[in-house]
C-alpha cells in the first residue's frame, strides 16, 4: 500500500473525518488502514505508505505522508548582527544608524507576528555605562528621532510589508495612516517583547522580510565616556 | 496549548503539530563606538614675561593646537598654578617688588587632555616705589617704570538705557578710577582696574534712562602718578515708545497778499481725532490756548483770511487732538506778508518754564530719535524707515530752562523744499523735550534740524543731521513735485518738435 500527501494537492478518494475537538482535513491513498471509532473520536489509520518525508523545492515544500500537511511550517531567517556608523564623538555628539534584515515565511492561514525586546535596561551598554532608551515624546513612536543637546538615546524603528499600524504614519505622525516612510517612526526597546510585525495571512513561500533600523544620538552638550556599547536583541516570530 | 521555541543560529524553521502554537526566535547584537578624545593639545609657547609695575608682571604665550578643540590654558607661577584662561595673556597682579618670579604654561582641550608644560620663563617686578602727588602733567623718574604721565589715545563711552560702556586707551600701561554722578561731583559711584594696561574697558550700570551723568576718568601709572585722562558727560538712552498722538504732516503757511493759505496732510485714520490751528503773532503757539484759533476740524487745508493785514509775521501751531483731551506736539509754520522773510523777532510767551536755569548747552550726542522700539543717536546721518513715525527727544536738563522754543524741521526727501517743522514739549514724566514726527512715506535723504530758540527769538542752538529713509512702506514712486519740476522741460521738447515739423512742412511746400 502506498500513500502520498502533496500538500497543495488534494488528493481524491479520501474522507473527512472530524470530531468534537479536533478535524482531519486531508484523507490519504495507501493501500492500507481503516477507520476506527470511539464515543470520542473517529480515526483512519493508513498502512503501506511509500516516499513519507520532507523535500523542498524553489516553489514548494513537501510534506509527504499522512498527515504531513496538517503542520504550519514558520521559518525566521537570523538577523545580523549591526555595527552603527559613524562612530560617535563622545563630546562631540552626532548620530550613528545601523540596520538588520529578518525574513518569515509561514503557511500559516492566520499569518505570523513579530515582536522585539531587549535583554536589558537600558538595551546599550558598556559595563556600569549605558545609553538610555529612547522615549517617544507620546503614546506613539516619534515620527522623527529627536536627542537634545545634552542628551543621549538608542532608538528603533521597523520598516516593511507587515509593520504594525503603530510604526506606519501620515507622513507626518505615527500611529495613524497607512505610510512606511523611510527611516520614520521611532520608540526606544523595552525588556518585555513589543509587536513590530503582524500578518493576518500565509505568505509561504515568498516569506515578508522585515528591516529594524538602529540609531543612537548623542547631543554636542552632552559627555558620554568613549567605549564600545553593545545591545542584545531578541526577535521573537510567531505563527498565528 | 504549548509554544515551541527554537533558537537556530540560521535558517530558523519549525514545523508545529496541528493546534500548537509556534514561535521561533533569534537573537542579535547592535553595537557603537563612540570615540574619546585622547588626544592632547600641543605645548604652548611661553612668549614674553614682562614686568609692568612693581606689582605686576605681564605673561603671553603663543597658542597650542589640537585635534578637537583647545579648550583653554593654565598658567603656573614658580610651579603653583595662579589661573586659567582661554586667552593668550594674563596679568600677574599682587606681586613683591623687585621678586623674581618664573613662569610656565599650558593648554587643555575639551576632554581635559592637558599638554605638557612649557619650557619656564623668569623675570623681576620693578622695584617699589613712592607715589608722587597727583599731576596731570608729565613727569620723569628714575626708578623702574615709565616717566610718562598717562595720556588718554582713544576713549568710546557707549551709553544704554542703563548703563554705559567704556573703552579707552592710555599710551601707558595703567590702572584706573572712574567716577560718575549726576553732578560733577561724581556723588553716585567709582570703579577701579587694579592691572596696568595700556587697553581698558568697563561697564558701569544701575543709571536712571535719559539721564545725563557726568564721569571722571583717572589713570594711575606704575609709579603711582594719577592723572585726570578725560572728564565729560553722557546721556542714557530712552526707553520712550511713540505714544503721543501723531502730528500732521508737511504744515506750511503761504502768503496770499494779506490771507494765509494753510495746508497739511493728516496722518491720522481715527475719526474722533481732528485738528486746531492756533495762530500768535508773538511766536509758535506752545499749547492749544496760546493763541487765536483758526481753524478746528478734519480738513487738510484753510486759509486764513486777513490775517497778516495788521501784522507780520504770523506764526501758526496746527494740533491733533482726539476729543478726550490728549494733543499732539505740534506742527508749526511761519509766515511774512509778501515774500520778503521779516527780521523782526516779537517778544513774547514762553513755551518752556521761564525761569532762569543753568547754561546747558544742547549737543547732538543729547538728542535721540526713537523708531519702532529702536533707539538711535542723533549722530550726523541716520537711517530711518520709511513710513514709520519717530520721536525726536532732548533731556530736560540738556538744554536751559530760560529758553524760549525747541523746533525740529524736517526735509521732504522728495522735495527738499519741503520742510515741516514741530515743537519739541515737555513730555509727561518732566524729563524730556519730545515730538511725534511722521515718517517720510518716501525713500530718500532729507535734511533734520533741531533748533533751539531764546527769548529773543534768536536761535542759540542749531544741530543738523541727515536723515536716509528706507524700507517700510511707501508711496508711489511717481512725485508730483517731481514730476513738475520736470514739467517746463518737457513742455520746451514738445514744443521744439512742433515747431521743426512746421518748419520741415513749409520747406518741402516751398521746394514743390
Amino acid at each position: 500500500m502506498t500513500a502520498l500527501v502533496v500538500s497543495i494537492v488534494n488528493l481524491g478518494q479520501a474522507q473527512m473525518m472530524s470530531s468534537t475537538n479536533y478535524k482531519v482535513q486531508s484523507d490519504s491513498i495507501n493501500t492500507g488502514g481503516t477507520l476506527s471509532t470511539s464515543s470520542n473520536y473517529r480515526l483512519e489509520d493508513t498502512a503501506g505508505e511509500v516516499a513519507s518525508g520532507n523535500s523542498t523545492s524553489t516553489n514548494y515544500n513537501v510534506r509527504a505522508g499522512y498527515q504531513q500537511m496538517q503542520e504550519v511550517y514558520l521559518s525566521l531567517t537570523a538577523a545580523a548582527d549591526v555595527v552603527m556608523a559613524p562612530n560617535l564623538g563622545g563630546l562631540t555628539g552626532g548620530t550613528a544608524t545601523g540596520s538588520t534584515a529578518f525574513l518569515v515565511t509561514t503557511d500559516s492561514p492566520a499569518g505570523y507576528a513579530v515582536t522585539i525586546q531587549a535583554t536589558g535596561s537600558p538595551a546599550m551598554r558598556s559595563g556600569s555605562n549605558s545609553i538610555a532608551n529612547y522615549v517617544p515624546a507620546g503614546g506613539v513612536p516619534d515620527f522623527v528621532f529627536t536627542t537634545g543637546a545634552t542628551n543621549s538615546h538608542f532608538a528603533y524603528s521597523p520598516e516593511g510589508i507587515d509593520i504594525t499600524s503603530r510604526f506606519r504614519d501620515n507622513s507626518s505622525v505615527c500611529g495613524v495612516g497607512s505610510s512606511d516612510t523611510s527611516e520614520r517612526c521611532f520608540d526606544g526597546l523595552s525588556t518585555s517583547p513589543v509587536e513590530i510585525v503582524r500578518r493576518g495571512s500565509g505568505n509561504h513561500p515568498a516569506g515578508s522580510t522585515t528591516t529594524v533600523l538602529f540609531r543612537v544620538g548623542i547631543g554636542n552638550s552632552t559627555s558620554v565616556p568613549a567605549l564600545v556599547y553593545t545591545a542584545t536583541t531578541t526577535i521573537t516570530a510567531l505563527s498565528l | 496549548m504549548t509554544i515551541q521555541k527554537i533558537f537556530v543560529a540560521v535558517g530558523i524553521y519549525a514545523f508545529a503539530a496541528p493546534g500548537l502554537l509556534l514561535a521561533v526566535g533569534d537573537d542579535f547584537t547592535i553595537s557603537t563606538i563612540i570615540n574619546g578624545d585622547i588626544v592632547a593639545p600641543t605645548t604652548p609657547t611661553l612668549l614674553t614675561a614682562v614686568p609692568i609695575a612693581s606689582t605686576q608682571i605681564d605673561v603671553t604665550w603663543l597658542a597650542a593646537t589640537d585635534d578637537i578643540a583647545v579648550a583653554g590654558y593654565r598658567l603656573f607661577r614658580d610651579n603653583v598654578q595662579i589661573a586659567t584662561t582661554t586667552l593668550l595673556s594674563y596679568s600677574d597682579t599682587g606681586l613683591t617688588a623687585s621678586t623674581t618670579y618664573l613662569y610656565t604654561v599650558d593648554a587643555f582641550d575639551t576632554a581635559f587632555n592637558f599638554s605638557s608644560t612649557s619650557l619656564p620663563t623668569s623675570t623681576t617686578t620693578l622695584q617699589a616705589v613712592v607715589p608722587p602727588t597727583p599731576t596731570s602733567t608729565p613727569t620723569s623718574s628714575s626708578g623702574g617704570g615709565t616717566r610718562i604721565a598717562p595720556q588718554l589715545v582713544t576713549l568710546t563711552v557707549t551709553p544704554d538705557e542703563r548703563s554705559a560702556l567704556f573703552v579707552w586707551e592710555t599710551n601707558v600701561p595703567t590702572q584706573y578710577v572712574l567716577v560718575w554722578g549726576r553732578t560733577t561731583a561724581y556723588e553716585l559711584g567709582s570703579v577701579s582696574g587694579a592691572v596696568y594696561k595700556q587697553n581698558q574697558r568697563t561697564m558701569i550700570d544701575t543709571l536712571e534712562p535719559r539721564t545725563i551723568y557726568y564721569y571722571e576718568l583717572r589713570a594711575i601709572n606704575v609709579r603711582g602718578q594719577v592723572t585726570v585722562v578725560s572728564a565729560d558727560r553722557f546721556t542714557t538712552k530712552s526707553t520712550l515708545s511713540i505714544d503721543a498722538l501723531p502730528n500732521v504732516q508737511g504744515f506750511t503757511a503761504q502768503a496770499d497778499i494779506s490771507d494765509v493759505v494753510l495746508s497739511w496732510k493728516n496722518t491720522f485714520s481715527n475719526p474722533d481725532y481732528y485738528v486746531r490751528v492756533v495762530r500768535s503773532h508773538l511766536f509758535y503757539p506752545g499749547t492749544i490756548q496760546s493763541g487765536a484759533v483758526v481753524y478746528e476740524g478734519r480738513g487738510q487745508s484753510f486759509i486764513d483770511k486777513d490775517a497778516l493785514a495788521i501784522r507780520s509775521p504770523q506764526y501758526y501751531t496746527i494740533f491733533v487732538l482726539d476729543g478726550t483731551g490728549a494733543v499732539s506736539g505740534g506742527s508749526v509754520a511761519k509766515v511774512f506778508r509778501g515774500a520778503v522773510d521779516s527780521p523782526d523777532t516779537p517778544a513774547g510767551t514762553s513755551t518752556l518754564p521761564a525761569d532762569m536755569g543753568d547754561d546747558s548747552i544742547l549737543r547732538a550726542a543729547d538728542i535721540t530719535i526713537v523708531q519702532n522700539g529702536r533707539t538711535y543717536q542723533f549722530d550726523g546721518r541716520l537711517t530711518l524707515v520709511t513710513g514709520e513715525s519717530f520721536l525726536i527727544s532732548v533731556p530736560y536738563g540738556a538744554v536751559a530752562r530760560n529758553l524760549k522754543s525747541i523746533i525740529v524741521s524736517v526735509q521732504n526727501p522728495s522735495n527738499q523744499r519741503e520742510v515741516s517743522a514741530y515743537l519739541l514739549k515737555l513730555n509727561q514724566a518732566g524729563d524730556a523735550y519730545t515730538a511725534n514726527i511722521p515718517g517720510a512715506r518716501v525713500v530718500g535723504t532729507a535734511g533734520i534740524m533741531v533748533e533751539v530758540f531764546d527769548y529773543e527769538q534768536a536761535t542759540i542752538r542749531r544741530i543738523g543731521a541727515t536723515l536716509t529713509f528706507e524700507g517700510g512702506a511707501m508711496d508711489a514712486p511717481f512725485f508730483p513735485d517731481r514730476a513738475f519740476q520736470f514739467l517746463p522741460y518737457v513742455l520746451v521738447g514738445v514744443l521744439g518738435s512742433i515747431i521743426w515739423f512746421l518748419l520741415l512742412g513749409r520747406r518741402r511746400r516751398d521746394r514743390d
